[in-house]
């Protein structure tokens, strides 16, 4: 069994080399797939659903379909895109079973926020976890569509072909989804920026 | 009117410009144009309050996963092995309902197929030839029935009811109306069901010695005169069969009316046209 850091040691291989390999079931280079991949898929999870534990859920599930589904890989974009493309799908899935209901704007000062920081220093740690409510909350208040393109684009900075991939949709529609998405986004942080005053 | 179409043209276009992603030909029309602004140097100024917290927070630690690559691995391993597994005697045991069930469900399907309704029997009581002509109201053939359906025409006709078995169908037919129902409707009849009547004997037919006739003794003479002919009643004629001609008759004895009479033959000769 390769360790978790011997994994991450050997993540050089060439991706489409690892995903034949995976097709063939060997389940050591689904490891490092696993392994390189992991972090991505759990962050746009987390950005999504807003909660650390059913991100982790969503990232288990999302190998676990990507692993079983390995075959109908193409290979005619990133690996990375093919696993956001079926990570977004069971969030969305997630947000559907979960709520079923409207999107609701959140009052900035009832956003739980993860107290993950691992900073030493509490001036550094407070202005960290004040940074992470101000984007969780911003993110929060949007609707789940416009959620998504930042968190895509900002936060795991895809590019717009890839964005477009991901989404299901042309180009353009992206562009456009974006403008609307960040000029949403700008009010909102402005917004928890006033609130946090 | 001109700054505002470059207001809309540059909007879009402020993010990338104040996060440094724009080619270097947008970069210099979008400082110009924000250089000349007032709204769209505001809009910059928000733009950059956000992206530094967005690209602050973009480099912070955000949660860690906690479920791992060997949690995962062990979950492939299981559904690997769990595929593989033969399945166990008593499950097969338990799902042995499952192809007779399927089974039991075509065969219900074959029965109760609309296409598969049971034509009616119908069988005619006696012999063909034995049947007398119909003499009721004169039915005209129908039109074919769309759909297979029984033949109950004959029925429908009021001398013959008694002499036919209408076997129904099995099961309820769909509510269609059929020519033989408008028929039956219009005679105000609904078909009836009806036992078969007993077979009736075959009455031999005692020939009528008409005008036209010849009639000649066994001995191959003829009567004296058309008076001669009246005053005697055939006594042994050969019995005739429904549609069989009578211009010949070989009679073998020739009786005087008064001395033999015979019963269901008195006036015949006088009844006889």
């Amino acid at each position: 069994v390769v360790s978790y850091a011997a994994q991450r040691m050997t993540i050089q291989i060439p991706e489409d080399q690892l995903v034949a390999r995976c097709r063939r079931g060997d389940l050591d280079a689904f490891g490092q797939v696993y392994a390189q991949y992991e972090r991505p898929v759990f962050r746009y999870a987390y950005h999504l659903l807003g909660n650390a534990e059913d991100a982790d859920d969503v990232k288990q599930e999302t190998f676990l379909k990507a692993y079983r589904a390995m075959a109908s890989f193409k290979g005619d974009s990133r690996l990375l895109t093919w696993l956001l493309v079926i990570c977004g799908n069971l969030c969305r899935d997630q947000v559907k079973r979960r709520s079923r209901q409207r999107e609701v704007l959140y009052d900035p000062r009832d956003v739980p926020v993860d107290t993950y920081s691992s900073s030493d220093d509490p001036d550094e740690k407070i202005e960290k976890e004040e940074r992470s409510r101000i984007v969780m909350g911003a993110l929060r208040g949007m609707p789940a569509d416009q959620r998504e393109i930042i968190v895509l684009r900002e936060i795991e900075e895809l590019d717009y072909a890839e964005i477009a991939k991901v989404l299901g949709c042309s180009l353009a529609s992206v562009k456009l989804k974006l403008f609307r998405a960040r000029r949403r986004f700008k009010e909102r942080v402005e917004f928890m920026l006033q609130a946090g005053e | 009117m001109f700054k505002k179409i470059e207001c809309r043209r540059v909007a879009p276009l402020l993010w990338e410009y104040v996060s440094q992603n724009l080619p270097m030909d947008e970069v210099t029309s979008v400082a110009a144009h924000v250089d000349g602004c007032d709204a769209c140097r505001r809009e910059v100024e928000s733009y950059r309050q956000v992206v530094a917290q967005v690209t602050a927070y973009r480099t912070d630690d955000k949660p860690e996963p906690r479920t791992s690559w060997q949690a995962l691995r062990g979950r492939i391993e299981q559904e690997t092995t769990s595929a593989r597994k033969p399945v166990a005697p008593r499950t097969a045991l338990r799902l042995a309902w499952v192809p007779a069930a399927i089974a039991l469900i075509v065969v219900l399907m074959v029965a109760l197929a609309p296409g598969r309704n049971p034509k009616p029997n119908i069988q005619m009581a006696g012999a063909k030839g034995a049947m007398p002509q119909p003499s009721g109201p004169n039915l005209q053939p129908l039109p074919p029935a769309p759909i297979e359906q029984p033949n109950v025409q004959q029925a429908n006709k009021p001398e013959e009811r008694n002499d036919q078995e209408i076997v129904a169908p099995r099961r309820r037919r769909p509510a269609v109306v059929t020519p033989e129902r408008q028929l039956a409707r219009s005679n105000d009849r609904a078909p009836v069901r009806r036992k078969p009547a007993p077979e009736k004997p075959v009455e031999p037919v005692r020939p009528t010695p008409t005008q036209s006739s010849a009639v000649v003794l066994a001995d191959g003479r003829a009567p004296a005169s058309e008076q001669t002919k009246r005053d005697y009643v055939i006594a042994a004629a050969p019995t005739l069969q429904a549609g069989q001609t009578d211009t010949a008759y070989v009679i073998d004895t020739l009786t005087p009316s008064s001395s033999t009479p015979v019963a269901g033959l008195d006036g015949a000769m006088e009844d006889a046209p």
